[in-house]
């Protein structure tokens, strides 16, 4: 028995050598990423300098374009966006970035099922996260989502679970550039088929959800949040974003709300479905939305030229 | 005890190690230890639905041993099966029944409802209520002695590795397991077991979950989709449904082994089956089974008129639709089989005479005669099943646009499972002496099979998904 116990403890002992050793081979290549996803998680977390940071889910990736943000604002901008994610990544995101410097201006695009309402499992908004575990903080996002996930995350290999083959093909053969500074337009026009409004019959709080991005906001020392509701095609039951507008007034935060804008609800010519603006929609949303910015970023140029008087206007805000 | 949970991975090895620390000779202590340990896991879920599992053992416990020397027998098992029914019924099918009553009297204009319940089903209640009955209805007709030992019974009704979602075990074959003194230590049992956990947890985690991405996005939103989208998504549950369900089974075999049980095999390479008589033969083998010595013969079984004979293959697999869930799905999802395997019987096409190339003809019908049927089984309401069928139908093409695409990584990672999988069902089926990996005679080939296993498990795997299929019935 003994000797069988010892065969089966040398076994694992060969999986955890192999674990640590494909972990760091996978920790080196994504780091050598030249295009896709895998460089541009790794860009997010780890070399972004822009003055205005873009996050979001799917409709943050494809409705802001930062080309059109900094040739209007004249501050540098990148869309730090990404599919089917919300408040618990991106404030893991926002952690990392906070940790080498502070963007001037945040630009959060809301999702409620994403940001605000329970929906789906939150592990699987942990996914992006699970290579930066061991920097400081990230552990307690892990921890708040599933105090089990600790247990897995001992193992290097689960780090880079699910997303191994488009690191190494990120690596030979990267399918993206990243010219338009993180963000993914859309071509097309409205496919018909695709507008099934998200009904939520009963929508419930994620506390969880909410609890990241008040932390995002108590943690953005010198970062200024703007929320931002961008459109939907068949416009969005305001009560929804219900919690997200008290807490922009007790923070003191602008709230930008189109999702029941004139300009865009029913207008087939910006909607590729019933969630996504298309290329043209989120150039003209961008463009109206950076109308509605001048006087913050204008704001923000001011402080950076005057620390005193920026810290006297972040302590009102308190 | 769900298997692909951390729970599993930290709880097991203390369980096997404390298990083999009791000496062998001590065979009622390690009895003893397994059932603690069996109603502590069952615990976790829901304390309390523990007494429903104590009730279950005691009533079919009890009247077995009033069988022995009764002349009223028939009354005892009638007593003993709807006492042990009582709890499965008021839980699993007293909502379904009461909101079909009234739906019916509505139609005749009668308005009356009782109240629903809404208490939360107990786990693996149809499947140690089965194991149970059978034990009963094989003291009462005579083929297993009843069991004096209530501490054997009760561990024989709630052995943890099968309670959750089987197999359903037949007393005859575990009984006398639980009775004889098992070795110290089956080093050979040990390594098998842990063999068909690695498997299991691949076939899971690697392969079902994987294809559960796309059963999920696209069957609940049907009819967004195309029907080549939908036709994919059946193709992917029924892949689904194996992978997990089988996945499980070797799962609960191999925990059984490491600590010296033989249980039922439960799945034998279903999908190639050339029949739909024949996949009830490779298909839950335990259920089948089950259904066929305690509702198929006792109602005459073949051995009665032709007409006969179908009736009770009709009336067998209504019972598996029933037991696998109230509602009308399941029930049309079990007469479809039923149905199959008449027509199959009328029209003498149960095997296969028809040399290489008839077969896989045959394997492909079959397989497609399953998955159509796996619809209705997924399915909330007979309404979206029909919608499902509709749409893969649809040759107007207006919706042939429609097609969901998952990303390239997930698309490479199921093929990678499902490729995987296959290989390894092809060559158990055709060539079940050659290309052995996980058994192989070189312990290199072997070490290496078990290795690249668990790094492809934690590689590929979806680990947030919690629960299995058939955890639900």
């Amino acid at each position: 028995m003994k000797r069988h116990l010892f065969k089966i403890a040398a076994f694992f002992l060969i999986v955890v050598l192999l674990d640590l050793a494909t972990g760091m081979v996978f920790s080196r290549l994504t780091g050598c990423a030249r295009g896709g996803d895998t460089a541009r998680n790794e860009y997010i977390c780890n070399k972004t300098s822009e003055d205005i940071l873009v996050f979001g889910s799917s409709r943050a990736i494809h409705h802001y374009n930062p080309l059109i943000i900094a040739d209007s604002l004249g501050l540098t901008c990148y869309n730090c966006g990404q599919d089917g994610n919300g408040a618990i990544l991106n404030y893991g995101r926002y952690h990392l970035i906070s940790q080498r410097y502070h963007p001037k201006v945040v630009i959060y695009d809301v999702m409620p099922l994403y940001d605000l309402l329970t929906g789906e499992d939150n592990r699987k908004f942990l996914g992006w996260l699970r290579p930066y575990y061991d920097r400081p903080g990230i552990d307690s996002v892990f921890a708040w989502v599933d105090p089990m996930e600790k247990y897995k995350m001992m193992s290097r290999m689960y780090r880079y679970n699910s997303r191994f083959l488009q690191i190494l093909s990120d690596c030979v053969r990267p399918a993206q550039e990243d010219a338009l500074k993180g963000f993914q337009p859309i071509e097309g026009t409205l496919d018909t088929l695709k507008i099934n409004p998200e009904v939520i019959e009963s929508p419930q709080l994620d506390s969880l959800k909410i609890s990241c991005l008040k932390r995002m906001i108590d943690e953005a020392d010198a970062t200024r949040f703007v929320f931002v509701v961008s459109p939907y095609w068949y416009g969005m039951d305001d009560r929804l974003i219900a919690p997200l507008r008290d807490l922009c007034r007790q923070r003191g935060i602008l709230l930008l709300d189109f999702s029941n804008d004139p300009k865009y609800v029913h207008n087939d010519d910006y909607f590729i479905d019933g969630v996504h603006l298309n290329a043209r929609g989120a150039d003209e949303f961008t463009r109206d939305l950076v109308k509605r910015l001048r006087q913050v970023c204008a704001e923000v140029v001011q402080d950076a030229m005057s620390p005193r008087l920026a810290a006297i206007s972040f302590s009102k805000r308190g | 005890m769900v298997y692909n949970s951390i729970n599993f991975i930290v709880l097991f090895p203390l369980i096997f190690l404390l298990y083999y620390v009791i000496p062998a000779r001590y065979g009622k202590a390690r009895n003893l230890f397994l059932l603690v340990v069996s109603y502590l896991l069952y615990m976790q879920w829901e304390p309390v639905y523990a007494l429903i599992l104590m009730g279950v053992t005691v009533v079919t416990y009890w009247a077995a041993l009033r069988l022995d020397g009764t002349r009223r027998s028939r009354a005892v098992v009638t007593a003993g099966v709807i006492l042990a029914l009582l709890p499965l019924v008021v839980f699993k099918y007293f909502n379904f029944i009461n909101d079909s009553l009234s739906e019916a009297l509505s139609l005749a204009g009668l308005h009356f409802q009782l109240p629903g319940l809404n208490w939360a089903v107990p786990i693996g209640i149809s499947f140690f209520t089965f194991q149970a009955l059978g034990y009963l209805w094989d003291v009462y007709y005579k083929r297993q002695e009843a069991e004096r030992d209530f501490l054997t019974y009760a561990l024989f009704v709630s052995f943890f590795p099968s309670i959750l979602s089987g197999p359903i075990n037949k007393a005859s074959l575990v009984i006398p397991q639980l009775k004889s003194l098992r070795p110290q230590y089956d080093r050979a049992k040990v390594t098998e077991g842990l063999r068909l956990i690695l498997w299991g947890m691949f076939m899971k985690v690697v392969v079902a979950d994987r294809v559960a991405l796309y059963v999920d996005t696209v069957l609940p939103n049907y009819m967004y989709y195309s029907g080549i989208s939908c036709f994919v998504a059946s193709v992917c549950y029924t892949i689904q449904i194996y992978a997990d369900f089988a996945g499980y089974s070797l799962m609960a075999i191999g925990v059984g082994k490491t600590l010296g049980f033989e249980l039922t095999e439960n799945f034998r390479r279903p999908y190639f089956a050339v029949s739909v008589t024949d996949f009830w033969h490779r298909w839950h083998i335990s259920l089948s089974t089950w259904l066929k010595d305690y509702i198929y013969i006792p109602m005459g079984g073949s051995r009665c008129s032709r007409l006969r004979n179908y009736w009770n293959i009709f009336v067998t697999f209504l019972v598996s639709g029933v037991w696998h869930g109230a509602n009308w799905t399941f029930i049309v999802w079990g007469c479809m089989h039923g149905i199959c395997q008449i027509v199959e019987k009328m029209l003498n096409q149960q095997r296969c005479r028809y040399g290489l190339a008839g077969k896989t003809v045959k394997v492909i019908i079959t397989f497609l005669v399953v998955n159509f049927a796996w619809i209705f089984f997924r399915m909330p309401t007979l309404g979206d099943a029909c919608g499902v069928i509709a749409r893969i139908f649809d040759l107007s093409l207006s919706h042939a646009h429609a097609v969901f695409m998952p990303t390239a990584t997930d698309s490479a990672l199921m093929a990678l499972g499902v490729g995987m999988l296959f290989a390894k069902d092809f060559l158990d089926e055709f060539f079940p002496c050659h290309c052995r990996l996980l058994d192989n005679r070189r312990a290199v080939v072997r070490w290496s099979a078990a290795v690249v296993t668990l790094v492809l498990i934690l590689l590929c795997g979806v680990f947030s998904a919690d629960q299995f299929i058939y955890a639900k019935f």
